[in-house]
């Protein structure tokens, strides 16, 4: 499969399948042999890439407490690019703008992200990976544990945030609603690739797989 | 206990607060290394330490009831120490009182006196150090200082993640706990529920085990090499530097007026 710039996939497909896999893929998390099989913006996933590669796609992970570590929120979102070699006031400046891309207030700056609720936690993983430039947003089920008005709040987020989104999730309504394309995993393999609304829509296809239909499909009918 | 609990204190604002990192623990390091040379045979160096101690917590405007909390921490140990040592230090044998008891005689020493006297002033100024320190310093605050005075990096990233991640596990420790209660745990025989109980251990452990993987995958896509790079921390300010000078003259003037004048004069 391949992805061009600017498209938002959603990636489904029932537990095990390999969603998170191809995730951590991406940017070279689970090895990175020849590089061949991966490739970000035509160049392979290999050690010589690595560092661009991690900076290009912003891998948001399916728990918020593995990836905000540090003492305070502001720390975490400077993780990044201090590890880009930015500091001083371009530092601050990019961790305040990818704090205020994902709507998190200043008071929260120094705040210890274990005391936040799961919706902030959730924003400032995402805000975490703003920060490095990420051109390609990967994102592990982003919608899970959230309350409906804070998952409403990251569906907008994501609806407006202008970059390359792969979304691997069981929330098949908000695939049906970010992404125009859905690819369908299973067992390691690409068992379908096409318009979200038509993917899921196709009842046989969906039960063979341990999904389903969304509902808001079903009604629409 | 929560993290708000723990930076509490650290969080308001007086001028102690706002006096750079660094400065506060170098004063409080500099501080609790004099105590420790102290000659404990006299009371005015120790009276005078309290006194700046004290004059240093109405600076912080801090309310004295938790800070005496968090100092009565230390009173287990020092207490046992303290009650223990004017019995089991002979000295050079000089008895300052003796008690009978039936058939036993209890022998207060003079030297065992003085060491318990060195033990308790000495503990309770650097715990009044150490506690005045983290009061007025928030923690990510306190570990960039200790960084900035080149404490070992390791050392100090392994504090920051223990802070981060301690409440967490007692989380998830209570959760587990709470699972295995709901299904009688209690109720079972000794052995099984010491199975239970290692099984609980056990699973934490794996779960801090995954967690760190996952913590540390996390880590290296954002980047990281196994170099630790921090932000610039606010510049010092010369009041500061000033206040501290003059902090550690005090601190230092008191240690060699103590140590010059006659070990053998009464104070």
């Amino acid at each position: 499969m391949s992805v061009p710039p600017g498209e938002s996939v959603g990636l489904i497909g029932p537990n095990g399948a390999g969603k998170s896999t191809l995730l951590l893929h991406l940017n070279g998390s689970l090895g990175h042999g020849d590089g061949e099989r991966v490739r970000v913006f035509g160049l392979p996933v290999s050690r010589p890439n690595l560092h661009q590669v991690r900076r290009r796609v912003g891998l948001v992970f399916q728990d918020p407490e593995d990836q905000l570590f540090s003492p305070t929120v502001f720390e975490d979102v400077a993780f990044g690019p201090l590890n880009l070699g930015f500091s001083g006031a371009e530092l601050v400046q990019r961790v305040r703008r990818a704090l205020a891309a994902v709507e998190i207030p200043r008071e929260l700056e120094g705040r210890l992200a274990h005391h936040l609720s799961y919706g902030e936690k959730r924003r400032i993983a995402i805000a975490t990976v703003l920060a490095m430039d990420a051109e390609i947003l990967a994102l592990d089920e982003p919608t899970g544990n959230l309350d409906p008005a804070g998952r409403r709040g990251l569906i907008a987020l994501l609806a407006g945030l202008p970059l390359t989104k792969l979304i691997a999730t069981h929330d098949l309504e908000m695939a049906l609603e970010v992404c125009r394309r859905v690819v369908l995993l299973d067992r390691g393999r690409v068992a379908a690739d096409g318009p979200a609304r038509e993917v899921l829509a196709d009842e046989a296809l969906m039960r063979e797989h341990r999904l389903e239909v969304p509902l808001s499909l079903r009604l629409a009918r | 206990m929560e993290h708000s609990y723990l930076d509490e204190l650290a969080r308001r604002s007086s001028p102690l607060h706002r006096v750079e990192a660094r400065l506060k623990a170098a004063g409080a390091l500099g501080m609790i290394v004099a105590a420790m040379l102290l000659p404990p045979e006299r009371t005015w160096p120790f009276a005078a330490y309290l006194a700046v101690l004290g004059g240093l917590l109405l600076l912080a405007r801090l309310p004295l009831l938790p800070v005496l909390r968090r100092l009565a921490g230390l009173a287990p140990f020092v207490l046992t120490a303290a009650v223990l040592l004017p019995f089991t230090r002979p000295g050079d044998g000089t008895v300052s009182a003796s008690l009978q008891l039936g058939g036993w005689e209890l022998r207060l020493y003079r030297a065992g006196l003085l060491a318990a006297k060195a033990v308790l002033l000495k503990s309770l100024i650097s715990g009044g150090s150490a506690v005045l320190l983290v009061c007025t310093t928030p923690f990510s605050g306190l570990l960039r200082g200790l960084e900035r005075l080149h404490f070992p990096r390791l050392l100090l990233t392994i504090i920051s993640f223990l802070y981060r991640y301690l409440f967490l596990l007692q989380g998830e420790f209570l959760r587990l706990a709470r699972a295995a209660r709901s299904r009688n745990w209690d109720a079972g025989p000794l052995r099984a529920r010491l199975a239970a109980a290692g099984g609980i251990v056990g699973s934490l452990f794996l779960r801090t085990y995954d967690r760190g993987e996952r913590v540390y995958t996390a880590m290296l896509a954002r980047g990281y090499d196994g170099r630790s790079r921090t932000l610039s921390d606010p510049a010092v300010t010369r009041g500061a530097a000033a206040g501290l000078g003059v902090f550690l003259a005090l601190v230092l003037g008191v240690l060699a007026a103590a140590l010059l004048a006659a070990p053998g004069a009464t104070p």
